[in-house]
């Protein structure tokens, strides 16, 4: 118990029989009785436990969930998966893929991915999410490499390989941490602008993500 | 013994356990999605507004506030309401920084390490400034009943 307190835990007063002893005055210091006694006060002390404690847990969650980051991440997070149109990169003209796609008139959503990211997202594709977005908007795949094994089920999905890096550099996607090319997906409106961007390493299952993005841009 | 049986009241208790699950859970949702730095930048945003409300809730009143790790939890979900609205799903737009900056807090310079800093600063400011909670503190002056006994 605070042996200072003159008010009680609910902060009512105490009686004067149970109110605490008068301070001391000691060479112009002035201090007060308490059972263990300590030149500083005990809710003092609590506080800075409180805040130690506090700033050691919290650093230290921090720095682990900072410890092992995804290779296919940005390097900077706050640049991806924004969830809002027109922050991450200026808006620019989206390049066309292969003939007209991605076409003037409609959304468009294209995915930048490697082959290893492009199996689980064809076969999204086929998938209650999926087949919403292939309703409502065009779709490119560009991959970085090794094109010909891409084939979704929707042949009116475009494929292009993408082994220089020009279309992901036309996109202006980001370089994830380890350098390589991009994972992630463009969103482009019905005037043929890029409105958003993100490196998404997990795209293929979070294609829900894809269609809230896509119903801002309509 | 007397002292440790009156630090930490019943109801105190409930509110931490309480407010450690809700952001337990909270961390494990945006986990999945691989949120976990939107986690501690709404967390590290909203508890500093918190306790800059909080700093300011217990000047004015002299006394520390209630339950402070409610209003602390109180203000992360603030913080992060447009995440919740994400799920619904809503995107996010500019005015949704009327949430402790909900979108710009991401781009601070030093991103989650200078909220970091600035979550400790607010925390020490709250600490430091917020009164023990005795009425007859000469640093805060005589408090209501005080004042009003030795009126009578």
């Amino acid at each position: 118990m605070l042996g200072c307190l003159d008010t009680d835990r609910h902060g009512r007063h105490r009686p004067a029989d149970r109110a605490t002893p008068a301070p001391l005055e000691t060479a112009g210091v002035r201090m007060h009785r308490s059972r263990s006694w300590s030149p500083v006060p005990r809710w003092v002390r609590v506080r800075v436990a409180v805040g130690v404690t506090t700033a050691v847990v919290l650093g230290a969650a921090l720095t682990v969930s900072m410890s092992d980051p995804d290779p296919l991440d940005d390097p900077d997070l706050a640049m991806q998966r924004a969830g809002i149109l027109d922050v991450v990169g200026p808006r620019s003209p989206a390049v066309a893929l292969a003939g007209t796609a991605p076409a003037r008139g409609r959304v468009a959503v294209v995915f930048f991915l490697r082959p290893a990211q492009a199996g689980p997202l064809v076969g999204a594709l086929d998938g209650p999410a999926g087949q919403e977005l292939r309703d409502l908007v065009d779709i490119g795949i560009v991959v970085s490499s090794g094109a010909v094994g891409v084939t979704p089920s929707d042949p009116a999905t475009t494929v292009v390989a993408d082994p220089d890096g020009r279309l992901a550099t036309a996109y202006r996607m980001r370089r994830p941490r380890d350098g390589g090319p991009p994972v992630g997906y463009a969103v482009v409106d019905v005037d043929g602008t890029v409105r958003y961007r993100t490196e998404d390493p997990e795209v293929a299952i979070g294609l829900d993500e894809v269609l809230t993005i896509v119903d801002a841009v309509r | 013994m007397t002292g440790s049986r009156n630090l930490v009241r019943p109801v105190e208790l409930v509110v931490v356990v309480v407010v450690v699950v809700v952001e337990i859970l909270l961390y494990r949702r945006l986990q999945q999605g691989d949120g976990t730095f939107h986690y501690f930048t709404h967390f590290f945003a909203g508890a500093s507004f918190a306790l800059v409300l909080m700093t300011l809730a217990a000047r004015r009143w002299r006394r520390p506030v209630r339950l402070p790790l409610l209003a602390v939890l109180a203000g992360h979900l603030f913080a992060m309401a447009p995440d919740i609205l994400y799920l619904e799903p809503i995107a996010h737009t500019r005015w949704m920084d009327v949430f402790v900056a909900h979108n710009t807090s991401h781009f601070l310079p030093g991103r989650n390490i200078s909220w970091y800093v600035v979550f400790l600063a607010a925390m020490t400011l709250y600490l430091a400034t917020a009164p023990s909670g005795r009425r007859q503190d000469p640093r805060y002056g005589p408090g209501p009943r005080t004042a009003s006994a030795s009126t009578a």
